[in-house]
């Protein structure tokens, strides 16, 4: 990669002023609320269309010590959601006008439930998500949505209207186009961005508002596009696994020898691939909550199959040579996952490789060695074809 | 046109020095060094060895732990690659290795062509590695180039309820104490290594041949423990220690081919 | 399919209970003897004969199966017991990690695919599983399908009572009988049904008759039974043993309560367990209750129910209703405020001294630990000690360890007490 990508700057200036970025500042000071939220099935758009800011929360692109945490949640509790709490804990979110979650898994969860009883945000706000998208799902999840609606409507003080809603959906989905157009990028035989650059954009994604975002990302796929990156025949790897923010981490696996060109990262791909109905005659809460029991599913979606071809088909299309999983220590939800798909990567002749990891590590240690052989092991079966 | 393997691990390197799929000198040192220069200090003796000088050499491809500071190398390569290879060298028809070194140990398949085709590492814990030995030979006050000998007199089967260093050691202490006989606390430990190893070989699916390296290879009790729980006869290398340094060097002779033939 | 652990499993528990049997005096442990080795010949009985095996995982209602003519199995309970029984945990665990399951998640569920990969449990027809109890539990059965390549159905439970979410439950119970019946061929008998959850209805109203009576003084029941309670809740729920073993229970218990004597001769302290404790044996709380006059006399996990009635005229909400106020799904389930409050009036109610929170390895509930401590420190105003342990591995933390933490947990509880009463 000789070329530098100019337009990735702004998205890492913001990332290093985590967790209270310049855009959330102004934000705030124009009198605008924020709401932190965590789990993977917030409707942002109806938290958008309410006129206020969603904010993606997560822990530091570290591993840090997670001291005061631990006090609150047993270590048991992923990393992840004790991470987060590190910080709240040291008064890094206390700019939150409100925190929402959903039970996506038994730590966002229990990670509410802790940040209710013992430091209470002025709204604490909580949504359920069906496990399915049957129609009795979509009837029973529909209602959720509309109570959500409600109460949002009563602690904000203010009407969320259709039109609002339709327009926080177009905004939204103009983020699922954009990162539609960079992932068709990197289907490409040289990817002109790296996978630890795309994550430096997720990451910015989930502090500042949609339409300044949408932006810069229309720039950086202009640059990117036009960009002459060198281009190389390393082995091409997929990421997946638990939510994960630290580009160091994808940095590391990518110095040793191969490039990032998709994920089914819950922040990533699992956010930004699929769209809203924007149809003028669907009832926008209905669009809304088919999305989210139709999206790209995430491990705690049933039936599990959907989501494995889901991953599978990315992997084709992105011609993937190699999937690297990384699981937090304790996050259930992947280690099951990782279990059964690793199983039908490796029936599709596509070499798998589980990293056990803690939330906010880099590639390091024992964990380079592993990803370097992983790599090599790819390299040695593409020569030989 | 000689190459060098170096394999820099986190308590001893080691430097092969070949020529045309020759081992010419071969030297093992501590690590009492610390970063590159200790890569530097083993390729200098097995240089001296063989009489020959740095600028000889047609590429040096360092493996192990501390490749990452080493920086006279074309390239450098994991060990898991690496020991694959260097077994390969030796034993063509190996196909499952396992390798315990004194910090980690590895779990390796590969190919007819000495290809990685698959691996596990054990995690963070020295549970089921050389250090394990040491720490327990340590307080049994019986050196680690014994302990296979004194197991083979164990008369009772001893199982330690736990693989963690620091639970075991007073495990072990307990039992010295109990008046349990040295031999069959060294036998059980070496039944808890046998198991870790059985654990993990069983999680890439073991294959004949199967060869066992690393410096717990050269420990008898060890060895028969582990044939015990595959019901395979590991063959091991003339010096198991060698082997990744070995597999560097091959892989330096590879990139000298290509670069002749290209 | 390899059936001899499960024979030598069922095996040894009939042994057992030939060889304890005659000693008990007991009646409830008779009959938990009796009915826990009954529900093992059953599954052992449809495997040589060929019936078919429907295996779910807990919470799920086996009342579905009996009504259509099939034999249950639980999954993750029935394979840590056949486990306990033969005392493989090594094998168990170690297989299924060679299988690619981390340490780092709960041994309960290691030892599941552990048989799972190694075909040691009956081959089931289908499996169900729900998203119930942790993410575990909603996650293993999925492995176990894999596995054995059979058709399985996933139960999706709302995240807390409510009307809607009561109705989506009830027509997710629909669904699963339309999969049966697919799966199957064989046809739902709708009046067997409403006969099963009218038997579930009764032994309901048992539970809370028992656990009502548990609030004497001295407390009239072991901790033990209450465990078996709860397990024996779900395995034979809607069938007659089920009625039977709660007839039994509340008729021993209250036979205690009218003549005002304890389960223990020398009851000193009351205490709350707050969480499952280790599965392997009861040993820990024999020891407790034999040697200090520590009772648990109440297990707000799996003894608070909530109000509601469960009404079998309309089997499909009735079992819906049941799971939201059964304990356990009522408590681990949904916010941890249902299990805070419980745990709170429990202490109130059967006047307890103090609490013990088993913390498995791994487990995905320990996030409510400290939230637990601190309300029932503040609201109810005893201390709660936490254990280190691990719910099916007996090496992880050996009960000598666990015995040490308790003794000086107890010892305290002691002092505070003769403080008290000074
Ligand atoms: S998915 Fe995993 S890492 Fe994320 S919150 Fe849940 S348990 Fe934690
Ligand atoms: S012990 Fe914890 S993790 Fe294991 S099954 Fe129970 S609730 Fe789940």
């Amino acid at each position: 990669m000789s070329q530098i990508l100019k337009t990735l700057d702004p998205f890492k200036k913001i990332n290093t002023e985590f967790p209270f970025a310049s855009p959330i500042k102004d934000w705030k000071k124009s009198g605008g609320k924020v709401i932190g939220f965590f789990g993977g099935d917030v409707p942002e758009e109806i938290l958008s269309a309410a006129g206020v800011l969603p904010i993606w929360l997560r822990g530091p692109c570290s591993e840090v010590p997670l001291d005061a945490a631990n006090a609150y949640l047993h270590m048991y509790s992923c990393s992840h959601m004790r991470s987060i709490f590190e910080i709240a804990l040291k008064g890094d979110y206390s700019y939150l006008d409100g925190v929402m979650s959903t039970p996506y898994c038994d730590g966002t969860r229990r990670l509410y439930d802790v940040w209710e009883r013992y430091m209470p945000a002025p709204a604490m706000l909580f949504l359920h998500t069906p496990h399915k998208n049957t129609s009795e799902a979509e009837a029973f999840h529909y209602q959720n949505i509309e109570e959500f609606v409600e109460s949002l409507e009563r602690v904000f003080q203010k009407k969320i209207t259709d039109e609002a809603l339709r327009e926080a959906i177009r905004t939204y989905n103009k983020t699922r186009k954009l990162f539609n157009r960079l992932f068709d990028l990197r289907k490409k035989n040289n990817p002109p961005v790296l996978g630890s650059e795309v994550i430096e954009i997720y990451n910015a994604s989930a502090m500042m508002p949609r339409k300044d975002f949408n932006i810069l990302l229309e720039n950086l796929i202009n640059e990117a596009k036009a960009a002459d990156r060198m281009p190389n025949n390393c082995p091409r790897l997929m990421i997946n696994g638990t939510a994960l923010h630290n580009p160091e981490y994808v940095k590391g696996i990518e110095d040793l020898g191969s490039i990032v060109v998709a994920d089914s990262l819950l922040n990533g791909a699992m956010s930004f691939t699929d769209l809203i109905s924007e149809d003028e005659n669907t009832d926008p809460l209905l669009a809304i909550t088919r999305y989210y029991l139709n999206k790209f599913p995430a491990p705690r979606m049933v039936p599990s199959e959907a989501r494995f071809n889901r991953i599978l088909e990315m992997a084709e299309q992105f011609h993937v040579d190699g999937m690297i999983t990384g699981v937090v220590r304790y996050c259930a939800p992947h280690i099951y996952d990782e279990i059964r798909l690793s199983k039908r990567f490796e029936a599709r002749g596509i070499p798998s490789l589980r990293l056990d990891l803690e939330y906010g590590m880099a590639a390091t240690g024992q964990i380079k060695t592993r990803v370097q052989a992983f790599v090599e092991m790819i390299e040695e079966r593409k020569r030989k074809g | 046109m000689p190459v060098a393997g170096i394999d820099i691990g986190s308590r001893t390197a080691k430097a092969v020095i070949m020529e045309g799929e020759k081992i010419i000198s071969s030297h093992i040192g501590e690590t009492i060094l610390k970063g590159p220069e200790v890569g530097i200090a083993v390729l200098n003796e097995s240089l001296k060895l063989a009489g020959l000088k740095i600028y000889d050499m047609e590429c040096i491809i360092p493996t192990g732990y501390g490749r990452f500071q080493f920086t006279g190398g074309e390239k450098h390569i994991s060990e898991i690659s690496c020991h694959a290879r260097g077994i390969h060298w030796y034993f063509p028809t190996v196909r499952t290795i396992m390798d315990i070194g004194g910090q980690d140990s590895k779990a390796i398949k590969c190919d007819s062509d000495g290809r990685l085709t698959n691996f596990i590492l054990n995690s963070k814990c020295a549970g089921g590695t050389g250090r394990f030995l040491e720490v327990i030979a340590d307080i049994l006050e019986v050196p680690v180039d014994k302990l296979g000998e004194l197991s083979l007199l164990s008369r009772q089967d001893i199982s330690f309820s736990t693989v963690c260093v620091i639970f075991a050691k007073t495990e072990a202490l307990n039992m010295l104490r109990d008046g349990v006989p040295k031999s069959d606390i060294v036998a059980g430990l070496h039944d808890s290594i046998a198991k870790v190893a059985a654990s993990m070989l069983a999680q890439v699916t073991v294959e004949k041949d199967f060869s066992l390296t690393g410096g717990v290879a050269k420990n008898s009790g060890v060895v028969a423990k582990i044939k015990e729980k595959i019901g395979i006869d590991p063959l091991i290398a003339p010096d198991p220690q060698l082997i990744g340094a070995v597999g560097a060097a091959l892989f330096a002779l590879d990139r000298v081919r290509r670069r002749q033939t290209a | 399919m390899d059936h001899s652990l499960w024979l030598k499993a069922v095996k040894n528990l009939e042994d057992l209970t030939s060889h304890v049997l005659p000693k008990v005096t007991s009646s409830g442990e008779k009959a938990y003897y009796e009915l826990y080795t009954a529900y093992f010949q059953k599954v052992t009985q449809a495997m040589t004969e060929g019936k078919e095996i429907a295996a779910h995982s807990t919470f799920v209602p086996p009342e579905i199966f009996h009504a259509m003519d099939m034999v249950p199995v639980l999954i993750v309970s029935s394979s840590g017991a056949m486990t306990v029984c033969t005392r493989n945990y090594k094998d168990a665990m170690e297989t299924s990690r060679g299988y690619g399951v981390p340490l780092e998640t709960c041994s309960a569920h290691r030892i599941q695919l552990g048989h799972f990969v190694k075909d040691w449990f009956p081959k089931p027809k289908l499996i169900v599983h729900m998203g119930a109890g942790c993410d575990a539990f909603s996650s293993s059965g999925g492995v176990s399908a894999d596995l054995y390549d059979c058709p399985d159905f996933y139960l999706d439970v709302p995240w807390e009572y409510s009307e809607r979410g009561l109705k989506y439950l009830a027509d997710e119970f629909g669904r699963l009988i339309e999969f049966v019946e697919k799966v199957t061929g064989r046809k739902m008998d709708w009046n067997r049904l409403k006969e099963n959850i009218a038997r579930t209805a009764e032994m309901t109203r048992l539970y809370r008759e028992i656990a009502e009576l548990r609030k004497a003084v001295p407390s009239p029941m072991e901790s033990r039974r209450a465990w078996q309670s709860y397990w024996m809740y779900w395995i034979n729920a809607g069938t007659p043993e089920g009625v039977k073993w709660f007839t039994i229970v509340r008729d021993e218990v209250k036979g205690r309560v009218e003549k005002g004597i304890g389960a223990i001769p020398n009851e000193k302290l009351r205490l709350l367990d707050l969480f499952m404790p280790p599965q392997f044996s009861f040993r820990l709380q024999d020891w407790m209750a034999k040697d200090y006059g520590a009772l648990f006399v109440n297990e707000s996990i799996v003894f608070q129910w909530g109000e509601e009635e469960i009404d079998p005229s309309n089997p499909l909400e009735a079992l819906a209703m049941r799971y939201f106020m059964a304990p356990m799904t009522r408590c681990i389930m949904g916010s941890s405020k249902d299990f805070i409050n419980d745990s709170i009036k429990v202490v109130r109610e059967y006047k307890i001294d103090g609490a013990v929170f088993w913390a498995q390895n791994a487990c995905r509930q320990s996030g409510i630990i400290r939230s637990l401590k601190d309300a029932l420190s503040e609201q109810a105003g005893i201390p709660t000690l936490v254990v280190d342990c691990d719910i099916m591995d007996p090496t992880f933390v050996t009960v000598e360890e666990m015995q040490q933490k308790l003794k000086d947990f107890i010892e305290i509880l002691s002092e505070r007490i003769v403080r008290r009463s000074n």
